[in-house]
């Protein structure tokens, strides 16, 4: 008769993730019986905080719900409300916006791939560890995240919840010297972000195909930032505004953090998300350097993540070069607003994936209600699922020490910022 | 290093603007405010604020020297000033806005990409057991409190550096 082996992994504080999150996996005579990524950061409540503001307060408010994508907060918070009070951004508003977001993608996925995943692929156990035998490569990190990090201070006057954006566009254009000089110094870096790609895609990589459905934004001309359509590779096509027919938030008692499903599945977003269904629109000069890698996109390993996030650097660079090198001082970095009432949507791709707002207001632009989804949120089930499957494949016989670094690895391998993600339901109490 | 001898001491301020764990946003605009950089030759020292320790090593690294200023808690007197050791760095809370990637970290990577040649001194100031968010003045009585204090550790670890001594506490 085999012996009952029963393996019990739980990871208290999970590191070298945003915020507070923990594991726990109970594995019984070879089968995964408790799996739970267990979210126990207080919820920070700040939809309610958002109820009653004026309008022109939400960008700085939503930029504090995360130091490391404060703009993608901006971004669909001020989409939503220029929705709702029928305000078109002009072009430039629009173009500068999208490299104020490249600016995000830039110095999110740098400091993802040096300072949090790549220690997991050497074999180390953190940054500092991993800078002694890879000076080189994360000096090249630093040196690429500092460029995004001043990107978003060209718009926003400071990278960490940057105070720049306002409902219309921003409240100051960048002057045009400094604006030279900083496409100067993306151009200059270009060859770092392509090394970067080989890198990554050099880096032993566990070979591990899965079946999950990809969800991004999507448009016709563009690789995708801000508003256009939700699709995903399971023949999804939907406006942002329809997004509550379609996904589906719910609590589950381990998290205050909600899960999401699509059609009651899981799904995931984010950068692999973003490649798999937009890969062709990215520029040839991005798209020649992922061919002379072994990575092709549309991937179905999520490992291949890592390989997305510097893809989207590249092409990051590229996007803000090409929208900044014509640059010149606008008539007024911003369209004047009227409020009204109504309800609006916004949808942009912050660098961990879909982050989805909507706000109610009433006329005078005051915030009635607001909601807010997170990708974190969004890929909470994906991930539980991704563990399991990861680890049957590692297989669940293994040392206790490799399931849980196989775990950790897989956990931090979606950038997941619990911080962000951390909602309640509304609670409906009936009293009879 | 000649390269090195270039580049300027480099005052860190950490921390956010809420609550007492502004006391290093506080004390840097202080020092800022009575000119302590003329004090010694053009450009040796550079001050600034930093918002996240995902930031300190892409940004104010390399440097001759980093010289961090940080609320920390204890049991110590509110206002009490102590070098602490890097080694000696931990996370009461998790930090906010760094995924993870702490002070501590932060500090061992720039020493680390500096070939270990990096001096630093972290000039810590107690804001008591826990921070405080509630009391708006807390932080400015705190600056009143550690100021003098603050002022002449910092001058001492800069004129440690032009002499070419080591901090007190290096790592």
């Amino acid at each position: 008769m085999t012996e009952k082996r029963e393996i019990r992994i739980k990871v208290p504080l999970l590191a070298r993730v945003e915020g507070e999150g923990a594991l726990d996996l109970v594995i019984s005579n070879n089968r995964i019986e408790t799996l739970n990524l267990r979210i126990f950061e207080p919820p920070r409540l700040f939809e309610k905080l958002l109820e009653g503001r004026e309008y022109q307060e939400v960008p700085d408010i939503v930029a504090r719900i995360c130091g490391i994508c404060p703009v993608a907060y901006q971004m669909s918070a001020v989409n939503a409300l220029e929705q709702i009070f029928n305000v078109q951004p002009d072009p430039w508003v629009h173009a500068m916006r999208r490299v104020f977001y490249c600016g995000e993608w830039i110095q999110s996925h740098a400091l993802h791939i040096h300072l949090l995943a790549a220690p997991d692929f050497l074999g180390f156990n953190s940054a500092p560890e991993m800078a002694g035998a890879y000076p080189d490569e994360v000096r090249r990190g630093l040196k690429l995240q500092s460029l995004g990090n001043d990107l978003i201070r060209l718009f926003g006057a400071r990278s960490v919840h940057p105070v720049g954006a306002r409902v219309g566009g921003f409240y100051r254009a960048p002057d045009q010297a400094r604006v030279a000089e900083l496409v100067s110094d993306l151009e200059r870096a270009l060859p770092d972000a392509a090394a970067l790609i080989s890198w990554v895609a050099s880096l032993d990589l566990a070979d591990e195909q899965q079946n999950f459905c990809s969800v991004s934004l999507r448009h016709d001309a563009e690789y995708p930032i801000m508003q256009s359509r939700l699709m995903s590779d399971h023949g999804l096509d939907l406006a942002i505004e329809d997004y509550e027919q379609k996904f589906t938030e719910f609590q589950v008692p381990h998290s205050t953090a909600l899960h999401s499903s699509l059609d009651d599945r899981p799904y995931l977003v984010g950068p692999l998300a973003r490649l798999n269904l937009n890969h062709e629109l990215l520029p040839e000069a991005t798209l020649s350097i992922l061919r002379s890698t072994a990575i092709r996109f549309p991937s179905k390993n999520m490992f291949h993540s890592i390989v997305a996030r510097a893809v989207e650097i590249h092409f990051a660079m590229l996007e803000a070069i090409r929208l900044l090198q014509h640059y010149s001082l606008p008539e007024a970095p911003y369209r004047d607003v009227k409020p009204r009432a109504g309800i609006g949507y916004g949808c942009t791709e912050a660098p961990r994936g879909l982050l989805w707002h909507k706000y109610e207001t009433d006329s005078n632009g005051r915030i009635i209600s607001a909601r807010i989804v997170p990708p974190t949120s969004q890929n909470q089930a994906r991930i539980e699922q991704d563990i399991a499957a990861s680890l049957q494949n590692a297989g669940l016989d293994q040392a206790e020490a490799v399931l849980r670094l196989r775990a950790e690895t897989v956990i931090r391998n979606y950038d997941p910022c619990i911080s962000c993600a951390t909602h309640f339901l509304r609670l409906k109490i009936d009293r009879h | 290093m000649p390269r090195r001898r270039t580049l300027p001491i480099r005052v860190l301020a950490m921390g956010s603007d809420s609550g007492t764990d502004r006391i290093g946003f506080l004390t840097i605009h202080r020092l800022e405010a009575i000119g302590f950089k003329h004090r010694y030759p053009d450009n040796f020292v550079a001050t600034a604020i930093c918002r996240s320790p995902a930031l300190l090593a892409a940004r104010y690294a390399p440097a001759r020297a980093l010289i961090v200023l940080d609320a920390y808690c204890s049991s110590d007197p509110l206002g009490r000033v102590r070098r602490l050791a890097v080694k000696d760095l931990e996370s009461k809370h998790r930090p906010s806005s760094s995924h993870g990637f702490d002070l501590k970290q932060a500090l061992q990577l720039c020493t680390t990409l500096e070939g270990g040649n990096l001096p630093v001194s972290v000039v810590a100031i107690s804001i008591g057991a826990e921070e405080d968010t509630t009391d708006t003045q807390k932080a400015h009585k705190l600056l009143e409190m550690s100021f003098p204090a603050v002022l002449n550790t910092v001058d001492e670890d800069i004129r440690a550096i032009m002499s070419s001594r080591s901090f007190s506490s290096p790592i």
